[in-house]
């Protein structure tokens, strides 16, 4: 019985710790919110974080069935009804994102700094922790000047902002397709270029965060 | 899951593939010229590419390696492809993954992913260019 209850806490230790850490995910700790329980739920600004990032991975992971569909079409011909239906699924998984992001940043705008959390953010040694882990230095010294200043609200309002541009650059692209014709393949490179800068943006960001919490 | 892990594979053998067709295929010399004398720094400001990935492959076209570029992918893809059977091995024991090979993989994935891009955003200039010339 005992060695049940013990692999259960352990279960359950595990899970609740490993969850949410793969964009901008942590960034909650910077801030006196209510609840500072592992759930979730007790913490709407995490809740905010992960609905945000789970809404922006899901429109980057349709976003690449798109461009698989594009890269396929040399071979096997173009269905403008498919595509019309993953740009419309990337559309709106971006907008569920950007609003996830603002309600975030209202919420965080009333919500005071967890000040021992910012004040471990400036000291936090950046180009050593870039070093060691191979991160990209054009991104992450985007995100190093934000942090550095303890402008941790700063940085979901950078990726609030990339997805208003992602959104403007789908747009086109919907445009295209809507009437069938096969959209222009430097806005698709662009939009990937946007999407992998705001990608590994909040990647690093919850590197980052999960190293100082 | 198990997806994964052959998605890795099919990966990795049409890299495999298409390397092996390159190197028995003689070049186009008027493109590997074109290559050589092409304005590297102009087109990364031009469209604000990412410098570091940029460069190594900017690298490689300026001394018309070109079987170089697919021989790096070819590589890249072994790498994924290794780090996806990591993850396949937590999954399998019902284990989540460890976040840090996920944000590994992610970074490959993605430098590998623009590489590639990259490329073919260059041969792509370069053919109108041949072409309309």
């Amino acid at each position: 019985m005992t060695k049940t209850s013990l692999i259960l806490v352990l279960t359950l230790f595990v899970s609740i710790t490993v969850f949410g850490v793969v964009f901008g995910n942590h960034g909650d700790s910077g801030y006196n919110s209510s609840g500072d329980g592992y759930n979730a739920i007790d913490n709407p600004l995490r809740t905010l974080i992960i609905t945000g990032a789970s809404h922006f991975i899901k429109s980057y992971s349709l976003f690449q069935q798109f461009l698989n569909k594009i890269e396929l079409a040399e071979l096997y011909g173009v269905n403008y009804d498919e595509l019309r239906g993953i740009i419309n699924d990337t559309l709106a998984n971006i907008e569920n994102a950007r609003t996830d992001y603002y309600d975030f940043m209202k919420l965080a705008s009333v919500t005071p700094y967890n000040e021992s959390f910012i004040a471990a953010l400036e000291p936090f040694d950046y180009d050593g922790f870039r070093e060691k882990n191979h991160l990209n230095a054009i991104i992450f010294s985007k995100l190093a000047a934000l942090l550095k200043n303890g402008d941790l609200t700063g940085v979901y309002q950078e990726i609030y902002q990339k997805t208003g541009e992602i959104s403007l650059f789908l747009h086109i692209v919907k445009a295209s397709v809507d009437k069938d014709m096969f959209p222009g393949i430097p806005v698709l490179w662009e939009i990937n270029q946007v999407y992998f800068n705001s990608y590994f943006f909040g990647q690093y960001a919850a590197m980052v965060f999960n190293e100082v919490k | 899951m198990k997806n994964l892990s052959s998605l890795g594979m099919i990966m990795l053998f049409t890299s495999m593939t298409l390397f092996g067709l390159a190197s028995i295929t003689p070049y186009n010399t008027s493109c590997i010229y074109a290559l050589q004398s092409f304005n590297y720094d102009e087109f990364r400001e031009k469209y604000q590419l990412n410098r570091i990935i940029f460069s190594k492959l900017a690298s490689l076209l300026r001394c018309g390696d070109f079987t170089s570029v697919y021989q790096e992918i070819y590589q890249k893809t072994g790498k994924i492809s290794r780090l996806l059977h990591v993850v396949k091995a937590s999954i399998d024991k019902d284990i989540f993954p460890e976040i840090p090979v996920l944000w590994e993989i992610n970074q490959v994935y993605f430098d590998s992913y623009l590489f590639g891009q990259y490329a073919a955003m260059i041969f792509s200039n370069i053919k109108y260019k041949i072409n309309h010339k």
